[in-house]
């Protein structure tokens, strides 16, 4: 905004604000109004879903799986999907602070004189898709469970090797169905029966091909187990 | 204090008639407030106990609370604009609930868990109250997101108001602070590990972040001081920051004005040539725009802009050729009235 | 301040008009000057009595080292090569069950080119972030619940976002009874360095990057 444009912008508002009506009892009634709501909401709330107290603090644990308040579910699902370790402090550290920077700086670098949304189609669509991407962060981080389940339904039989998949840590990197690493270090297993052959699949748990590690240790009755499942994914 | 009532329905009264700007036999509200101040005295030395008019003449207190009440909000505000006071009513909330809570807590890592639970179960409502206080966390966050959505949107953050977004976003991360830090004080499982993962996203900042972490935790391990450290940052340190700038927040607001949404437009008041009438205001409102607005300024610098504002003029007289002396006769009144509520609303902020 | 002017009488002195840039009658720029500093200094100085030892007060901490502390934590034949053992340990005293951390234990093995006779004890923070991680005994590793790291037997990584391996113990073995002492972290190559949180790299320039802390005891000499 050059000098000319504050100039109307400030000649503009104090006609407005001449044109409008005086704070008390006109605007503050709507706000009175809206703060009867949030009250109300908030009591409702209170009683409905009350302050139901979790388990004590203990950090011995080695079962728990911790959840962080649903207002840092973004933030959460956005350490769980950046895998590689180089980039963990731009995770932790590096995004949040930029993002940081940016909206409090807004003001210092939007500074033209245009206000109505759809005259200034670059920051109204950032908004909204800054909005969308936490939104769906949120989302998903919401629903996220831990790395030790598969939610994919299986015949019986196969039972013991979806367990034994689930617990062995194979979704840190592999994608089976909706659980586990999309896009991560590994190749999606969703479908990895109708790719490879039962004894190629058993070929590489054990051998570990590439940067997968080898799962040898299973013993060679829990590896026939995991490859029957996997090779039953199709 | 009954004189109180009537003052607030002649500051309604006052605020409708500024509405209309044709309305010109009235006393100035310089006058107006004088003659209120003369009137508290009077009754102050006849009745001997009107504490109201006491505490003003001294205070100024009533002159300082009807501009703020009486300021006009311009036209075509709307629901959007309520989400600023309710984000600020929730945190009264949370302060209010906070205090009461604190009556029974225990900040000690090996008794804050029992305390909670004979908070929550033994004591008269004391689940409500702790739910207050936790869903009332929720409900600012959201408030405080849909108020910063408003003012984005409506590009709120634009000149002159660049400053009072900057305390907002502050606002914004003192918020998420207290979630941070009043998320460990129930101790329960949930807290402790989301706690100790926030500390662990502090220490992963290069050079500054363990000692920082270290700082936070009191100690390289979660320690005996840890709790009643997040507790003294939750309970003083970050709300009484927060309460500051709240204050300053609401200066501003008070001070500049809420916008209005951006498509309504102004037009002209009626019976005014509005340049005059606003640029005495403008002169009295913001020291620094009079020499922006100053003639030699605009001459020197924008050599095209001015001609463009003379075209202007010039055309705005030529159309209305039979309204120049109207004008002339009637312009003086409003721009007088509105240097005189500028240097009036100017009066209240250095008194305050 | 202008002892020249008494009422109903003309001042003696013409003084000169007061300074345009806002000096008083009769005052010289020195002494503004020497008021103005002077005046920040006192208040400097005396906000500074009081806010400096509050700051000592809370920033104490990062320079106090606790006292180092073994804990015996079974005998030595309760261990094998083969598997861990999870043993309880207090790592802070006097906050109770808060103060408490678990550990994996089990003696060196030879195909990781260890001793027989080393006592091998992982900690069960999670590199990463800090989640408490489990050992899955049928795949012979370590999963973290939160963001999904992966660690093998010895506890490197080998999946998922940790940085680092995971962190282990100074272990030793006194009258047949294995003792853990303080913690320390480990490089990729399971060098022993100065214990860090998660979420810090170690080695190479990483050990800048994040500098030692005071509070925290120095790495076993490998």
């Amino acid at each position: 905004m050059n000098a000319r444009e504050k100039e109307e912008y400030l000649r503009e508002y104090e006609i407005l604000k001449k044109k409008g009506k005086s704070f008390f009892p006109y605007a503050i009634m709507k706000d009175s109004v809206m703060m009867l709501v949030v009250a109300g909401v908030l009591i409702a709330m209170s009683i409905i879903m009350g302050a139901e107290q979790g388990p004590k603090a203990d950090p011995t644990t080695t079962t728990y799986v911790p959840r962080p308040e649903w207002y840092f579910f973004y933030l959460f699902e956005l350490l769980r999907v950046i895998k590689p370790p180089a980039l963990v402090p731009v995770a932790t550290i590096g995004i949040p602070t930029i993002c940081m920077v940016l909206l409090l700086l807004l003001p210092f670098y939007d500074r033209g004189p245009e206000r109505i949304p759809w005259k200034r189609p670059i920051a109204t669509i950032t908004g909204i898709m800054v909005i969308i991407a936490m939104a769906l962060l949120t989302y998903k981080g919401a629903v996220a469970g831990p790395p030790t389940e598969i939610d994919l339904p299986t015949a019986p039989q196969y039972e013991k090797g979806k367990q034994i998949v689930a617990q062995s840590g194979c979704l840190a990197c592999h994608a089976i169905g909706e659980n586990g690493a999309h896009g991560g270090l590994g190749p999606d297993l969703t479908e990895i029966g109708s790719k490879i052959p039962r004894e190629a699949i058993k070929q590489s748990v054990t051998i570990g091909p590439g940067i997968m590690p080898s799962f040898k240790g299973l013993g060679n009755e829990d590896l026939n187990a995991v490859a029957d499942y996997l090779a039953s994914l199709d | 204090m009954k004189l109180l009532p009537s003052r607030k329905k002649k500051a309604e009264a006052d605020g409708s008639e500024n509405g209309e700007v044709e309305a010109v036999a009235k006393p100035t509200r310089g006058e107006r407030a004088a003659q209120a101040k003369q009137l508290a005295t009077h009754h102050g030395t006849q009745s001997g106990i009107d504490v109201a008019g006491w505490v003003d003449s001294r205070t100024n207190a009533t002159g300082i609370f009807t501009a703020m009440m009486s300021r006009h909000v311009p036209k075509g505000t709307n629901w959007f604009y309520t989400l600023g006071s309710a984000t600020m009513f929730i945190f009264a909330m949370q302060a209010i609930t906070g205090v009461f809570l604190s009556m029974y807590y225990t900040p000690s890592a090996t008794q804050a868990y029992a305390s909670i639970t004979h908070l929550t179960n033994e004591v008269f409502m004391g689940e409500f109250v702790r739910g207050l206080h936790k869903w009332g966390a929720s409900l600012m966050i959201i408030l405080i997101f849909l108020h910063m959505a408003r003012t984005f949107f409506f590009g709120a953050y634009k000149y002159p108001r660049e400053l009072n977004w900057v305390i907002g976003v502050v606002l914004l991360i003192l918020t998420t602070v207290m979630g941070l830090t009043g998320y460990l004080l129930p101790f329960d499982q949930r807290s402790f590990w989301a706690t100790i993962v926030a500390n662990n996203i502090t220490a992963s900042g290069p050079v500054v972040g363990p000692y920082l972490a270290d700082f936070l935790r009191a100690g390289p391990d979660f320690s005996a001081t840890t709790l009643s450290r997040f507790y003294a940052l939750h309970m003083m340190v970050v709300p009484g920051l927060i309460g500051a700038l709240i204050g300053a927040h609401l200066f501003f607001v008070v001070k500049l004005g809420t916008t209005a949404p951006p498509w309504v437009r102004a037009g002209r008041p009626k019976g005014s040539r509005p340049t005059e009438a606003v640029a005495a205001g403008v002169a009295v409102e913001d020291l620094d725009e009079v020499a922006v607005n100053g003639a030699v300024t605009v001459a020197d610098a924008e050599p095209p802009a001015e001609a463009e504002v003379d075209a202007a003029e010039a055309e705005e007289v030529e159309a209305k050729p039979a309204e120049e002396t109207e004008a002339e006769t009637a312009a003086p009144e409003p721009a007088e009235e509105a240097a005189e509520e500028a240097s009036s609303e100017e009066d209240g902020e250095v008194n305050s | 301040m202008n002892k020249n002017s008494k009422p109903g009488e003309e001042p003696r002195v013409k003084l000169p008009e007061a300074d345009p840039r806002g000096y008083f009658e009769g005052e010289s720029m020195t002494r503004r000057h020497v008021f103005t500093v002077a005046s920040q200094a006192i208040g400097g100085v005396a906000a500074a009595a009081v806010v400096l030892p509050v700051v000592g007060f809370a920033v104490a901490p990062l320079f106090e080292r606790g006292e180092e502390r073994w804990e015996a934590v079974g005998p030595v034949e309760d261990f094998t090569d083969e598997t861990y053992k999870q043993v309880v340990i207090t790592e802070t005293p006097g906050i109770g069950e808060a103060g408490k951390t678990t550990a994996y234990v089990r003696t060196g093995a030879e195909k990781y080119n260890e001793e027989p006779n080393d006592i091998i004890a992982v900690s069960t923070r999670c590199a990463h972030l800090g989640c408490p991680v489990r050992f899955v005994q049928a795949a012979q590793n370590f999963i973290c619940p939160c963001h999904g790291g992966v660690y093998d037997f010895e506890g490197k990584r080998i999946g998922g976002p940790p940085v680092r391996p995971l962190d282990r113990f100074q272990t030793r073995v006194r009258g047949g009874q294995v003792e853990l002492g303080p913690r320390y972290s480990v490089t990729n190559q399971l060098k022993a360095v100065r214990v860090r949180d998660p979420g810090e790299f170690t080695g190479g320039i990483w050990e800048f990057l994040y500098p030692p802390r005071p509070s925290t005891f120095p790495p076993p000499s490998n």
